[in-house]
């Protein structure tokens, strides 16, 4: 930039500077809650596949001896390294469990049901699974082990598709803005032309110039994006004190505990909003003045 | 060593035209067939009649236009072979009184003043007592904060000026500088020319004005069709 002992002083304030920082402070703000919805999706979608990763099904298939396998085995399992908690769920659990499908009613001993044995395992733990299968393959042969891949896969793709529609949402109120300032960027270039004429005469260089109008555009850009930013983690904070305070359910809106990674992740949206204008401010004005000899 | 930077050897001029033509585009020639050369330390008027190219050719003096045809040396180097950077290094170089002014109107006018230092990575601050005397000198030593719409025509014109000149630029071209102002006025005006002349400055004046031109004893280059008739055609005694 030439000199700098007043913002923006060759080329004069833009008028329309307001409407610039105003349109990166809707964008920002729009990208930023995208962007804070993406990264809840992420967590909470982690943290269920972490549990689900931690809890094993072991289902045996009824039979009359099946009761007293699943004892065995649950014993065994107990003992093994890595293992939590491993309980063979009774007849009131089982019922709860199929109440939805066969009423509360449901006359459970009549059916032939499989006995489940419910296994956490340590968050972190050592557990075994190719020994804790070799075990039950002797103490109860017909047994079969849910591990929840299907679950776990399908819980993947649901965040994944979450976290790329959030992503797009913000990638697309950043090119918003940032087409909208290029367009103003040129609409400047214009009516300044005979200035910018005038001090490409005077021996300005072409990135003295360009850069008074990047410096400009990212200053403008920076002031909105910052409200915007602030308003948005301002929505992200109400909306946690909401679901702290039991306003919101927060099975219905889980967002995970923010920590100091996710509130940096939310500057991105200003960051990268006000680098992009910064690059397209420099090339359409580098381009103006190409044309000059 | 530094083309841009040292000072043109004593025997080369400060501009050469070799052959010089110009055109915009694919329309006729503005100029054509222009040779003439501006020794170091000289002064000369420019006269022709308005559409003759005098705006034309003090374009290609002060980079605004590349020449067409032929060649266009200034301050040593050859402008259309230069680079970008190296174009920008000699408009530096060059001290321009544009016909129009072309102040910034957003400054005031110790900043229009101050620009080209600013321009040249100079900082304003420490160069402020110079700008003052140069405005003491230009007889707008009362006005450093008014903005240029504030000021008469005349005071413009001297605000231009005073741009032009605080750079202490080796090569003063201007544009008409006295077509806007009563005559004393303009006679005061080719004065400060005059003394930025014998401070060693070389000066280009460009003005329809041949009757004020014939005040002083510089050689007249004649613009007549889109060629420069020699100082000696144009019937000027050389001083």
């Amino acid at each position: 930039m030439i000199g700098s002992r007043r913002r923006s002083m060759i080329l004069g304030r833009d008028p329309a500077r307001g409407q610039l920082a105003g349109i990166a402070a809707a964008a920002v703000f729009v990208a930023c809650v995208a962007l804070a919805v993406a990264l809840a999706a992420a967590d909470s979608t982690a943290r269920w596949r972490g549990a689900l990763a931690r809890a094993l099904t072991i289902e045996i298939a009824p039979a009359p001896e099946a009761a007293a396998q699943a004892a065995r085995a649950a014993d065994l399992l107990r003992a093994m390294p890595g293992v939590a908690a491993a309980e063979v769920l009774g007849p009131e659990r089982i019922g709860a469990l199929l109440a939805p499908w066969l009423g509360p009613d449901a006359r459970l001993e009549e059916l032939p049901l499989p006995v489940l044995l419910d296994l956490r395992l340590e968050p972190g733990g050592t557990f075994d699974a190719d020994a804790a299968r070799d075990m039950l393959a002797l103490v109860a042969p017909d047994a079969r082990i849910d591990d929840h891949r299907a679950w776990r896969d399908a819980i993947a793709r649901l965040a994944w598709l979450a976290v790329g529609l959030a992503s797009a949402v913000a990638l697309a109120a950043i090119a918003a803005a940032a087409l909208a300032i290029a367009m103003a960027t040129r609409a400047r270039l214009a009516a300044l032309r005979a200035d910018i004429e005038t001090l490409h005469l005077m021996g300005a260089g072409d990135g003295a110039v360009a850069g008074e109008f990047a410096g400009a555009a990212m200053r403008s850009t920076a002031a909105g994006g910052t409200l915007g930013t602030l308003a948005a983690l301002a929505l992200v904070a109400a909306a946690r004190h909401a679901t702290a305070v039991g306003m919101i359910d927060p099975g219905a809106l889980p967002l995970p505990a923010f920590t100091a990674f996710h509130w940096t992740m939310l500057i991105l949206p200003l960051a990268g909003c006000t680098l992009l204008v910064g690059l397209i401010a420099t090339w359409i004005a580098r381009a103006a003045l190409r044309r000059l000899p | 060593m530094d083309p841009l930077h040292s000072a043109p050897k004593a025997a080369e001029p400060v501009v050469v035209f070799e052959d010089v033509a110009l055109r915009h585009g694919g329309g006729p020639d503005i100029l054509h067939d222009v040779r003439f050369s501006l020794a170091a330390g000289s002064f000369h008027f420019l006269t022709g009649p308005s559409g003759s190219g005098k705006s034309s050719l003090l374009g290609l003096i002060c980079l605004g236009h590349l020449p067409s045809h032929g060649q266009v040396r200034v301050l040593g180097t050859e402008t259309s072979s230069a680079s970008r950077a190296a174009r920008a290094a000699i408009r530096r170089r060059i001290g321009i009184v544009f016909q129009d002014f072309r102040l910034f109107e957003h400054l005031d006018v110790v900043d229009n003043v101050a620009l080209p230092l600013r321009i040249a990575g100079k900082d304003p601050k420490t160069h402020r007592k110079d700008i003052l005397d140069l405005l003491g000198w230009v007889g707008l030593g009362a006005h450093l904060d008014a903005h240029p719409s504030a000021l008469s025509g005349g005071q413009r014109q001297r605000l231009a000026i005073a741009r032009a000149v605080v750079a202490r630029p080796p090569l003063l071209v201007a544009d008409e500088p006295t077509g806007n102002v009563e005559a004393p006025l303009a006679l005061r005006l080719l004065y400060l020319f005059e003394a930025m002349h014998r401070m060693g400055t070389t000066v280009l004046v460009a003005t329809h004005d041949t009757r004020l031109a014939s005040r002083f004893a510089h050689p007249v280059l004649r613009l007549e069709a889109g060629r420069v008739l020699p100082p000696d055609a144009a019937g000027q005694a050389r001083p």
